[in-house]
Order: C-alpha cells, then sequence, then structure tokens
C-alpha cells in the first residue's frame, strides 16, 4: 500500500487513465480487404455479457437451454430441420437441415422424412437408427429435457418405422398443422451417433441400450452425467463423434470455446474459417474495451456506447443491429411459498403491469435499440400472429392505476411505506394478513441496460408500495436457480427472475407458446397453468388458420402469466468488414460455417 | 512543543485536514442543503450536461450527480472510516499479542501475517463479494478484514522494542497479567505508531471501496459509492459525458491526498518526540 501521497495520486489518476484508455494493449487492425474470399483462418466472436457456455448434448436438461449453447452445438450436431431468418423471414434453411423437406400423408397422420448423405466424423453414415436413438433417449428422459411439453414431443409420436438407412417414418397421435409441427417439433430433433453414444458407462459395450425403456434411461443419465463435465469438453471422445461443419477443440474453466473445421465433414456447407473462437467477457464493458482494441472481430456495441458508432466504422467493423425473433419478461414463481398466492391473483399482477414504463425504459436506457412488448408473440418483426389486443397494451404506464388496483384490494402501507395485505378477504385466497408486497428479483449481471433495467423497475414499483430488491448472478445461474419448482422444494425460494438482456425467449419459426406457458411446460420457469390458455395453445398446434393465434396472443396478454417487458435486440453488432459471410439470425443462430475472410 | 502543535506547523497536514473537513462537511451536511431524490430514477432527466437545476448533470438513471457525489461520498468516508479502524485494531492487537509473548506463538501468528500479506487483498474482496451481499457494513467487515497485516508487522515491531524497556519489565515482576501488559502498557504506548498507520489505513480503505466497487461489487444500488459511480460514469466516457467520472475521480484522489498527508504530518509529529 502507498505511503507517499504524490505516488497514491499518481497510482490513482494512472489506473483511471488506464481504465478510461481501455486498459491499454495493442490496437489490432481490422477493416480492408481484397474483397475476394479466402479460406482459411480464425474469426472471434464475442460471447454476451457474463455468459459462458455450458452445455453440448443435443438433448439439454432444464436451465441449460441458453441460445449460445444451441447455437455453438448446432455446429457439430446437424438438427433434422434448422430454421433461420437468412432469406429475410423465418424460414427452413434446407442445406444446414439433416433431413429433406418431411412429407406428411393425407390424412395428416404420418411423416415420411429421408435423410442427407450425412457421415459422422467416425466415418460412419448418419441412419434412421440415429434419429430413433434421439426419440428413444428423449422418450425415457422426457422430465428432465429442457424442450419438454406434456402431450407434445416425444408423447405425439405413436411410431417409428425405418424404411431403410435413411428413411424413416413417424406416425402421429393426431393431424397437426403440418407448418407448425415441421417447425416447432421436428426442428427439436437431433440425430445422435448411436454407435458410438448407446453406452450406459465410458468403458461399457455400445449395444442397443435404448431399445428398452430401462437401458435408454441409463445411457441418458450417462451421457447427462458426461455434459455435466465441462472440463472435459474437449477430450472426450464422445463429443468428439460429430457430423457438423466444426468440431470442438477447446473449451477452457471460464466458457471460452475453439471449433476447428471438421475435416471429415459431408454435407452441403463445409467450414470456410480453420477456427472459429468464442470469446467470454464479465460485463458488456469489458466486452467493449477489448473490441475498441482490436481483439474481437464479430462482437457488439453496448447501447451505452452507440454514439461511438462512427468511430468503429473508422476502426473497420460495421455496426448492425441483430433484431430478435423474441419476446422478454420476468417469470413470476407462482410455487414460490411466500409469494405464489400472490402472484396467483391477477390484479397484483396488473398493478405490477401498470408500474413498467415500457418507452421510457426503451427509449433512455437502451437508448431506442429495444422494443416495446406486451404480450407473448414477438412484436417488433413479422407481426401477421400479433393480435390487436396485444398491440395496444391493455396495461399502460399508470401508477395511479396500480395504486387504486392494490388499495382496492385491501393492501396497506406499512410504517416502512411497502404495502401489507390488511384485509385478507380481499387480498386474495391464501393470502395472510401482514403478508408484505416485497420479493427479490434474481437477474443477470454484466449489463448496465439490465442494471438500469432493474433500477428503473425497483423505483417505480417503489412508488406503488411495492419493495424490490435485485440479486444479480451471473447468466448461468439465473436460469439454473430459476427453474420450475415445487412450494416444499429448497430451489423454490426465487420469486421473479430476469434472464433478458438479449431477449428471454427465442421462438423456433412459429411463435406458439406450448414450450413456455402450457402447464408442465420444460421452460415455463414459474409454474404458470391456466386451462383456458392451455386449450389456446393446443389449438395453435393443430389448426392451420391464424385465429387461434390471435386469441392466444389476446388472452395471455391479459393474463399476465409473465411480467411482459421490452425486447432489446439480440445485440448490436460490430463485425470487421473483412469478414463475411454472416446472417444476423433472428432466431440466434450462427452458421459459422458460412463465415469467410476477403483480408 | 506538544505533536499538536509540531503538526500545525506542517503546512501539508493542515491542508489535509481542512480538506477532510470540508470533504465530511459536503458529504454528510451538504444534503440538508442542496436536496436530491437519490432513490428514485427519473428517465426523464437522464444524462443531461451540467447546467442550470443540475449543477453536475445527471447520470443514465436522472439522478443529480451532484447529489449523488454527496450520498456515494458518505458510503466510501464511512466504510473507509469503518474498515481502518478494524484494520487498525486488529493489527494492533495482534501484532503487540506476538511481539510481547515471543516464542512460538510469535513464530506462528506473524507466519499467519507473512502468509496473508503474500495473498493480493483484492483478490479476497472480490471472492468475499460473490459470496456475501455487499452492504456498508459488510464491505466495511471484509477490507477490515483483509488490510490488518501491515499494521501487525508495525506493531510487533514497536512491541519488541517496548518490551525491553525498564517500566515493561517492572511491571512484568511485579506480576502484572499478559493481557494487562499488552492492552495498558504496551498498546497505549505505541499510540503513535497506531495514529499514524490508522490515517494511511483509512486512505486505503477508501481506495480498496473504490476499487471493488469499479469491479461491480460494491454495495447495491441505488447506493452507491465513488468508486461506483466511476464504474457507471466510465461506461459514458466514450459518449462524452465527462461530468459523470470527473467529480467522483476527482473526489477519490483528494480525499486519499488529504488523508495522506495528514498521516505523514502526524508520522512527522511523532517521530521528533521519539528523537526526544
Amino acid at each position: 500500500m502507498a505511503r507517499h501521497p504524490w505516488r497514491t495520486a499518481l497510482g490513482v489518476t494512472l489506473a483511471s487513465v488506464l481504465a478510461l484508455s481501455g486498459c491499454g494493449g495493442s490496437q489490432e487492425q481490422h477493416g480492408g480487404g481484397s474483397g475476394a474470399p479466402r479460406t482459411g483462418g480464425t474469426a472471434r466472436f464475442a460471447l454476451p455479457p457474463s455468459a459462458t457456455p455450458n452445455w453440448i448434448m443435443p438433448i439439454a436438461i432444464p436451465g441449460y437451454g441458453a441460445s449460445y449453447n444451441g447455437a455453438i452445438r448446432a455446429t457439430m450436431f446437424v438438427p433434422l430441420y434448422n430454421y433461420d431468418g437468412s432469406s429475410g423471414s423465418v424460414a427452413l434453411n434446407d442445406p444446414s437441415s439433416a433431413a429433406d423437406p418431411p412429407r406428411y400423408s393425407a390424412d395428416g397422420k404420418t411423416v415420411t422424412i429421408t435423410l442427407k448423405p450425412l457421415t459422422w466424423s467416425t466415418g460412419d453414415p448418419v441412419t434412421s437408427r440415429d434419429v430413433e436413438f434421439w426419440l428413444n433417449l428423449v422418450r425415457a428422459g422426457k422430465d428432465n429435457w429442457g424442450k419438454y411439453s406434456e402431450g407434445l414431443l416425444p408423447d405425439n409420436i405413436k411410431a417409428f418405422h425405418a424404411v431403410d438407412d435413411r428413411t424413416f417414418t413417424l406416425t402421429l397421435d393426431k393431424a397437426y398443422n403440418p407448418d407448425w409441427f415441421t417447425a416447432n417439433q421436428l426442428s427439436l430433433v437431433v440425430p445422435m451417433p448411436q454407435r458410438a453414444w448407446d453406452r450406459t458407462s465410458a468403458d461399457g459395450p455400445v449395444g442397443d441400450h435404448d431399445r428398452d425403456p430401462a437401458g435408454a434411461k441409463q445411457v441418458f443419465d450417462f451421457l447427462v452425467g458426461q455434459a455435466k463435465k465441462l472440463g472435459t469438453y474437449a477430450t472426450n471422445p464422445l463429443w468428439k463423434v460429430v457430423n457438423g461443419p466444426f468440431t470442438l477443440s477447446g473449451f477452457t474453466a471460464a466458457g471460452e470455446v475453439t471449433l476447428t473445421k471438421n475435416p471429415k465433414y459431408t454435407g452441403p456447407e463445409p467450414a470456410k474459417l480453420d477456427t472459429v473462437k468464442f470469446l467470454t467477457f464479465t460485463s458488456s464493458s469489458a466486452e467493449y474495451n477489448v473490441l475498441r482494441a482490436g481483439g474481437i472481430d464479430y462482437g457488439y456495441v453496448p447501447t451505452s456506447n452507440l454514439g461511438q458508432q462512427s468511430k468503429l466504422e473508422a476502426e473497420g467493423y460495421r455496426v448492425e443491429p441483430w433484431n430478435g425473433w423474441s419476446i422478454t419478461y420476468s417469470p413470476y414463481n407462482f410455487n414460490n411459498p411466500q409469494l405464489g398466492k400472490v402472484f396467483s391473483q391477477l390484479y397484483v399482477r396488473q398493478a405490477l403491469q401498470h408500474a413498467v414504463d415500457q418507452n421510457a425504459i426503451t427509449s433512455v436506457i437502451w437508448r431506442g435499440s429495444a422494443r416495446v412488448g406486451y404480450g407473448p408473440v414477438p412484436q417488433d418483426n413479422d407481426t401477421k400472429y400479433l393480435s390487436q389486443r396485444q398491440k395496444t397494451n391493455p396495461y399502460p404506464f399508470d401508477l395511479d392505476a396500480a395504486r387504486k388496483l392494490l388499495a382496492d384490494h385491501g393492501w396497506k402501507p406499512g410504517s416502512d411505506g411497502v404495502l401489507a395485505c390488511a384485509e385478507p378477504q380481499l387480498c386474495g385466497e391464501g393470502i395472510a394478513a401482514g403478508t408484505r408486497l416485497s420479493f427479490t428479483m434474481l437477474t443477470e449481471s454484466g449489463s448496465d441496460e439490465t442494471d438500469g433495467t432493474m433500477q428503473e423497475l425497483r423505483s417505480e414499483f417503489s412508488r406503488i408500495g411495492v419493495e424490490m430488491k435485485v440479486n444479480a448472478q451471473p447468466l448461468n445461474t439465473v436460469l439454473a436457480n430459476g427453474t420450475s419448482c415445487e412450494p416444499a422444494d429448497a430451489s423454490c425460494s426465487w420469486q421473479l427472475s430476469y434472464f433478458g438482456t438479449q431477449g428471454s425467449w427465442y421462438f423456433p419459426a412459429n411463435p406458439s407458446g406450448e414450450q413456455l406457458f402450457a402447464t408442465g411446460a420444460g421452460t415455463n420457469f414459474g409454474s404458470y397453468s391456466d386451462k383456458h390458455a392451455d386449450e389456446l395453445m393446443t389449438a395453435t398446434n393443430l389448426s392451420s388458420s391464424q385465429q387461434p393465434m390471435f386469441d392466444y396472443s389476446a388472452y395471455l396478454t391479459e393474463q399476465l402469466p409473465v411480467l411482459w417487458l421490452p425486447n432489446p435486440p439480440y445485440q448490436v453488432s460490430a463485425i470487421d468488414t473483412a469478414l463475411h459471410g454472416i446472417s444476423q439470425d433472428p432466431l440466434a443462430g450462427l452458421q459459422p460455417q458460412r463465415w469467410f475472410w476477403t483480408r | 512543543m506538544t505533536v499538536l502543535s509540531r503538526l500545525l506547523a506542517r503546512r501539508t497536514a493542515v491542508a489535509g485536514a481542512i480538506l477532510l473537513v470540508l470533504v465530511v462537511l459536503f458529504c454528510f451536511l451538504g444534503p440538508l442543503l442542496y436536496g436530491t431524490d437519490q432513490s428514485h430514477t427519473d428517465l426523464a432527466s437522464a444524462r443531461l450536461s451540467p447546467g442550470s437545476g443540475h449543477p453536475l448533470g445527471t447520470d443514465e438513471l436522472g439522478y443529480d450527480v451532484l447529489g449523488r457525489l454527496m450520498v456515494a461520498g458518505r458510503t466510501s468516508l464511512i466504510i473507509g472510516v469503518l474498515a481502518g479502524l478494524i484494520a487498525t485494531a486488529i493489527g494492533a492487537v495482534w501484532g503487540a499479542v506476538a511481539g510481547y509473548t515471543g516464542g512460538w506463538l510469535d513464530t506462528v501468528l506473524m507466519r499467519v501475517v507473512d502468509t496473508g500479506v503474500a495473498i493480493p487483498a483484492l483478490f479476497l474482496l472480490l471472492v468475499a463479494a460473490t459470496l456475501v451481499t455487499p452492504s456498508v457494513g459488510v464491505l466495511a467487515l471484509l477490507i477490515g478484514c483483509v488490510s490488518w497485516l501491515v499494521p501487525a508487522r508495525l506493531m510487533r515491531a514497536e512491541t519488541v522494542s517496548l518490551r525491553e524497556r525498564d517500566y515493561i519489565r517492572a511491571i512484568t515482576v511485579l506480576g502484572a497479567s499478559r493481557t494487562r501488559v499488552v492492552f495498558r502498557h504496551i498498546i497505549p504506548n505505541a499510540i503513535g505508531t497506531v495514529a499514524v498507520n490508522a490515517t494511511f489505513q483509512i486512505a486505503d480503505a477508501i481506495l480498496l471501496v473504490a476499487y471493488v466497487s469499479f469491479l461491480g461489487l460494491g454495495v447495491p444500488a441505488p447506493a452507491t459509492d465513488w468508486g461506483a459511480m466511476l464504474s457507471k460514469g466510465i461506461t459514458y466516457t466514450f459518449d462524452g459525458a465527462w461530468w459523470l467520472i470527473l467529480p467522483p475521480g476527482i473526489a477519490i484522489v483528494l480525499v486519499v491526498c488529504a488523508i495522506n498527508f495528514l498521516g505523514d504530518g502526524l508520522r512527522d509529529a511523532f517521530a521528533v518526540k521519539g528523537r526526544r
């Protein structure tokens, strides 16, 4: 520690100057290039703030479904059907899918699918058996599958029949809307290397264990156990068996991922780059400092620094917003033992929603890069699914309306100004006298915009007598700790959570909500349950008409299964102008095999 | 000349003391004269440059920067002073016990200190701040608990010298307990060393608060301190919002310098006494 005042002052000043100058470091050159594509090279991609990849297996368990996990995984394990927005609207992307488009029978109950001639890195072809393997494991472990919704995949597949090595049929339990079924169900299927992974232990023999339900459960548990060992990702022989354009060659404890070109890839889109590195940062400010120092080829600009666009462009980056096919929200934990009954009251949710000043948050905190969001359907892209009710926002920012709703239902301020239930008969069933309207928001750390949004919410809520405490944690912690639970579970202590710095939920091609809001759905973190909402979601899955989607949009906009919040872009990207082949997919996919350098 | 008169004869020390008094008045009495809402955001007034109504502008959430500087300073000073006193108290007792007892206990106690010194305090603070929710009290305790090592060494050295003095030997022969000797005779007679070191500890603690907050692990919002203000302000540096970083940055530098000036003055004043 310094013992001389002038030395101390000099130290503080130098530290400040270093911080202001982006922590020093040499400036790398970006931009330029001949314009002609060249193969090889490395691209460095910045992952979202405080986000670290933590799952590799194509069947992700709850809490491990972050979009970057899926985007990285899809480069190694090609999904049966991949949708993206590279064509300008969300549509099937044939080259990055493992199968040709499905053929539905006249009665709509049978689907025939033919796989493309892909090969695993072991030299074995990708076959119907690999799809059956995935299906058997999902059946065995569906309660632990993050994408599971009761009655949907795999429950809705009555039979699997292999016609030959590359063709199979699925018999469905009823006729579905074919577009929805392909986009939201078949897109979840990922062929997995049965000949390498169908084992119950690391040194156990490979067999047909998956064809017996008990054996399938053992295989599922074994693979999940392996997937939880992050430190072995780069060396575990299991994960070396890939059929995508990349293979995993590096994975650090901090979550930095290195993909290298898979020389044995036989599909239509071989990687043009040799290596893609995914870099992690504890905050968007830290990322921006490295970006300014030239250490990132494809990063993002925190909205607080959007005024720097011209400087970044002068340094060889192009700045482009990346809007998502997404919605953003905070789930209420309806099973929380203290406040679950309170959140179950629609008037409480209405009061809180009235206290969210979405216009101010989008324009000031997000500096216009986010869009308001009032319901369950993406609002700032294709609006063909959007109901009039959601468009017009039934709960505009109105603190007086919020206060009145709470006062009319028996809530009165205590000595500290926080509302407490004074008349239990008015507060609602299961709410005891003296229950305080005080909760903790479990939120992701690392983003100034999210910090600001949380402070704004806390501030406005306090104006209506609601106390909100903020518990900021890294994104993976929020996702792992804010999952669905039963009231008696120790893990049910969370009350509200927020994981929306880049949008909370990216939809598959069809923005139906069966994975989010259906009773018992895998990503229904708050355990929302409403019979009519379930019926509406089922209708969207069955009918080819637009009306069920409008009804669903309107009903959930009014019912507030979650606290609707402004929807940020996936990011405002800064991309080296010599790096090409990038399409900023609204579904948050990456497709790095299409990237190439011109320098 | 008394210690006080010798202290007052040193211009840098007097300047430091005056500056410190002004900062304390600014932070603790300032909000009474210049009232601002530091609890609620005001997005309609966000990022205003200095002007009428907001002499130092507003921050990204619409908080008045001048008012925030006062509130933040209060947090920084309270944590700094508390942490400095905690570190000094622990270090004084630890060093005195080690130095007076000697033998194996001295060896053990001082190897603990050596080990602790080898681990960067900032690292320990960051680890601790991720395990507990930082608050004013918690941060003061944490910083105090990682900052007592240097005072312990100083106190041990002073104690080894004092224990050879005749009056210490005499009261030991007369049967005074070790506790009595340490707390009634050793520590009071080392008060000069302790007082000087306390000022440095306070200055260091204020800097540590700033470091920890700069790294995003300070007191939770809407509470703030100068380090947190600096951290948030730097986000907007590239946009030219100088009023978000200069005030807290200057405040940290001024206070740390003022306390160090005062500490240097105290050291010189006590050193003269020691020579006599």
